[in-house]
């Protein structure tokens, strides 16, 4: 069959036709995509007066009283305000709505005196009320943030002396109730009654919406991307000089994907604990920049206390002289940590002997332990495979797992190494019987007190929940714990915990391996960042952007 | 008729299948020793503080319990509520679904633009250099993980080149959430510029997600092509000196792409499937991402409904493929 043919040139109509329709389709694709420039204008070109955070986990919500951990400091420490804050590192607490406060000699009673004229975000004024409704509600909906209250006052513990006068009244005396005072965020009594729905204490409408006092105000909100808040005019401190007119905290769950984004700069934060390969990145790249500082985050093993072979003191201490301290920071976290010196409590933080004498790497040490261990061990109970749990997705706990094996197999002892989820994990510490024989996680700085990492780990009272997984109890620990949590005299305190720490550690309960240090990851042109161990500095007031 | 009559019989088919479905993955998600409580009180909570939630939510009560309230709440509609945000799961799914739905589309689409034409030239120039490149291409496109694609993609044209988007489904500005779709929603603003950003972002998502839909495609049908020209009507229309064009658009065409279409089905699952990690890669808002969040951190009734969902839209899927395949081939009707 012949070619039509078109002209004297020869073009077929087929030809003709695949000519006319590639040059439609590239006039029309000329028109429509913007070039390279223009694109790059259309994303990742955010002004300066905008700061974005991208986190990698999911905020769920917007409830100051539901969750405690570390994400949602970002909505509770930038919309909300609390009676005192935390500032800076080393952390001092600062007054925020409250102006003073005054405890009783016996530390039962707690009377709170409030900034007169302060307002939330709908003009509202703050008053004892809020503090009162607060405190009530946040133990009322019983979910993490209500942890650290409920051992200690009841739902209706908070007292309204006057409007600006407010008393805690605690079920037994706190010496470092202060400590916990930074905790409690004060929401808007008025605006939350109001959405209140079948007693809900407002949690539906609060999970959605925020009623506080902060520095910023929310914009928009999506629980499947996360928030945008903007300056609030009437907040106390101000506005004069540098300062985001404008926040979002989003989600960008692959730690690749947040790298990227962090150099293209279509995000300018990350979260503090990124793996060590991808902090080496961010370093190298000309445009971020990474902040280093020493936290008051400790990393540790924890040992099954009440299940051999872990049972016998002398098989813990051997493990913690065998266990290679300073190799895996400098290998395994490319030094991002500092060798713990204190045994459980954090080297920046009181509450530990300066003269404590902490387990070095020293193997003939952990023979000699391990020696002893065989002896008063059945051999059944001295040759029981071990397993470590390591968390799943946290690759520091994965790698000490190994290392721990590898330095016990040429003990000859055996290890297994096996992940769990963070809830498997915390779940099966719980219970005696499914307690792990070995486990790894760290422990956050949530109050700024020898008892949060002491207190609760090493007290019999925690046992049968995560705090309390391995089991540990020592008689005269518990009784110094005690002196510590109640006396408000300083001195008496420092001593208590000094002298329970020193117990503690001859009792190997953990192996304490090292302090983690933050890697504030920001783009080149970020600046004013002002580290806290509470929050992680997610507050972000004094911050701006060149 | 008997397409209807057929629709009705897989429906009522479809519910015990969707009963079993809720059935293991309820039994199955407690099975698991992980309390939930744990996560919502925190690493602080108290023994005490975690039996006090664990009784408030009902978890302390035997599985069966459990099931039979759980069945109660979904015979009134009610997916129930997420642990963690405290949300109806309902409203959980629905903002999610159809930023999901909008990427598996764009990417059957990309399947079916794409694997079609490639498929059908691999069958016309068989054996040639062409043919062997392509197969290259297709058992690439099955072979190579999407999380590697995906990141790759993202480095070189995303952050490398600066064409496109890393991820996310919108640069900033949105508009008004109609349907969900970044792409309608655009158009019935209409805004030419929300439109453009709303395509740039849909495209490497869905280009990384489509890839192993174009693959299959390709292969089925170049292997569907070249069983239909080589069957006696095309032998026969070829002697008769019919227009190639014509004999394979207009005669084998149709008859060469049923294979394909019944695949569709199942790549609709493959896309389904996918999205859990390209949606992680491209921080895309959708159900896979939200999945793999309520799994890890044992969110019941989150899990359930993510479930339940996926189940439905399988269900969906199959059926419409079944009668799209009815429509392109009569003959099938009579086997239905």
């Amino acid at each position: 069959m012949s070619k039509t043919k078109m002209n004297n040139r020869g073009i077929s109509r087929r030809e003709f036709l695949k000519a006319t329709g590639a040059g439609a389709a590239a006039l029309a694709f000329g028109g429509m995509l913007p070039s390279r420039l223009a694109f790059a204008k259309l994303v990742g070109n955010v002004p300066p007066w905008k700061f974005i955070y991208a986190w990698e986990e999911n905020l769920m919500g917007l409830d100051p009283h539901v969750a405690a951990h570390i994400p949602p400091f970002s909505y509770r420490l930038n919309m909300y305000g609390e009676l005192f804050r935390y500032q800076g590192s080393p952390a001092e607490l600062v007054p925020w709505i409250a102006e003073s406060y005054e405890a009783s000699p016996d530390s039962q009673q707690w009377t709170f005196r409030l900034k007169e004229g302060l307002k939330f975000h709908d003009g509202n004024e703050i008053t004892a009320e809020d503090v009162r409704f607060s405190a009530e509600r946040v133990l009322e909906l019983g979910k993490a943030a209500a942890a650290n209250f409920k051992p200690v006052m009841t739902k209706d513990a908070v007292k309204v002396i006057d409007k600006y006068t407010c008393r805690f009244d605690l079920e037994k005396p706190i010496g470092f109730f202060i400590s916990l005072v930074p905790l409690l965020s004060i929401v808007n009594s008025k605006l939350v009654r109001q959405h209140d729905k079948s007693g809900d204490y407002g949690a539906a409408w609060l999970a959605n919406n925020e009623a506080g006092s902060g520095a910023y105000r929310l914009k928009s909100w999506d629980p499947a991307t996360g928030f945008v808040a903007e300056q609030y005019p009437g907040w106390m401190h101000g506005w004069s000089g540098n300062h985001f007119k404008e926040i979002e905290f989003t989600t960008i769950v692959e730690v690749a994907s947040r790298i990227a984004a962090m150099m293209k700069g279509d995000i300018h934060a990350t979260d503090p604990y990124l793996p060590p390969d991808q902090i080496k990145k961010l370093k190298e790249h000309p445009n971020t920049q990474v902040i280093t500082v020493p936290t008051l985050r400790t990393f540790f093993i924890r040992l099954n206390f009440i299940r051999p072979p872990t049972s016998n003191v002398h098989f813990r201490r051997a493990l913690s002289y065998l266990f290679p301290y300073d190799e895996y920071i400098e290998k395994a976290l490319l030094n991002n940590g500092v060798r713990s010196k204190g045994g459980p409590v954090p080297n920046n933080m009181w509450g530990w002997p300066k003269d404590l004498k902490i387990y070095d790497t020293d193997v003939e040490k952990a023979k000699a332990e391990l020696a002893i261990a065989k002896k008063e061990l059945s051999p059944e109970e001295f040759n029981r495979p071990i397993t470590i749990t390591a968390l799943k997705g946290a690759t520091a706990t994965k790698i000490a797992a190994l290392y721990l094996q590898s330095k016990a197999s040429e003990l000859g002892i055996t290890m297994n190494v096996k992940e769990e989820t963070f809830p498997v994990a915390a779940s099966a510490g719980g219970d005696p019987k499914t307690a792990h024989d070995i486990w790894i996680h760290w422990m956050s700085a949530y109050y700024l007190d020898p008892d949060n990492w002491v207190g609760r780990p090493f007290s019999k009272k925690y046992h049968g929940s995560l705090m309390g997984s391995t089991f540990y109890y020592n008689e005269k620990v518990e009784t110094l714990l005690e002196k510590g949590r109640t006396s408000s005299e300083r001195e008496i305190r420092q001593n208590a915990y000094e002298e329970a720490t020193r117990l503690i550690v001859a009792d190997a309960p953990d192996i304490w391996i090292c302090n983690t240090v933050a890697n504030g990851a920001f783009t080149a042109d970020v600046q004013g960042w002002r580290f806290c161990d509470v929050g992680m500095g997610q507050e972000l007031y004094a911050m701006w952007r060149e | 008729m008997k397409i209807l009559a057929y629709i009705l019989k897989r429906l009522a088919i479809s519910l015990p299948t969707l009963f079993g479905l809720i059935l293991v993955v309820f039994f199955l998600s407690r099975v698991i020793p992980a309390n939930p409580v744990i996560t919502l009180v925190g690493e602080y909570a108290s023994p005490e503080q975690i039996k006090e939630m664990t009784e408030r939510y009902g978890f302390d009560k035997p599985v069966y319990i459990q099931f039979f309230q759980y069945l109660k709440k979904l015979s009134h509609g009610d997916l129930g509520y997420s642990l963690r945000s405290t949300r109806p799961v309902m409203d959980e799914l629905k903002r999610r679904l159809p930023p999901t739905l909008e990427l598996v589309i764009a990417s059957l689409v990309i399947s079916v633009l794409l694997g079609i034409p490639v498929g059908v030239i691999a069958a016309l120039r068989r054996n040639s250099w062409l043919d062997h490149c392509l197969r290259a291409f297709t058992i690439g496109g099955v072979a190579i993980p999407g999380f590697w694609l995906g990141i790759m993609l993202q480095l070189i044209l995303g952050l490398y080149l600066n064409i496109f988007p890393l991820g996310g489904q919108m640069s900033g500005a949105e508009p008004p959430h109609v349907t969900g779709f970044m792409v309608i929603d655009s158009l019935l603003v209409p805004d030419g510029k929300l439109l453009l950003d709303a395509l740039y972002h849909l495209t490497l998502p869905a280009l990384t997600l489509s890839m192993p839909g174009v693959a299959t495609i390709a292969r089925f049908t170049r292997s569907g092509f070249l069983g239909v020209m080589q069957s006696d009507y095309i032998v026969y229309s070829r002697s008769m000196g019919l227009p190639r064009h014509l004999i394979v658009f207009k005669y084998a065409f149709r008859n060469a792409i049923v294979a394909t279409v019944s695949q569709i089905g199942l790549i609709m699952g493959i896309l389904l499937a996918g999205t859990v990690v390209i949606e992680y890669i491209y921080f895309w808002p959708g159900i896979g991402a939200y999945m793999v969040d309520v799994i890890l951190h044992f969110d019941y009734d989150g899990i359930l409904g993510t479930t339940l969902l996926i189940g439905v839209a399988f269900v969906i899927i199959n059926i419409t493929v079944d009668v799209i395949q009815a429509y392109i081939d009569p003959k099938v009707i009579d086997t239905l």
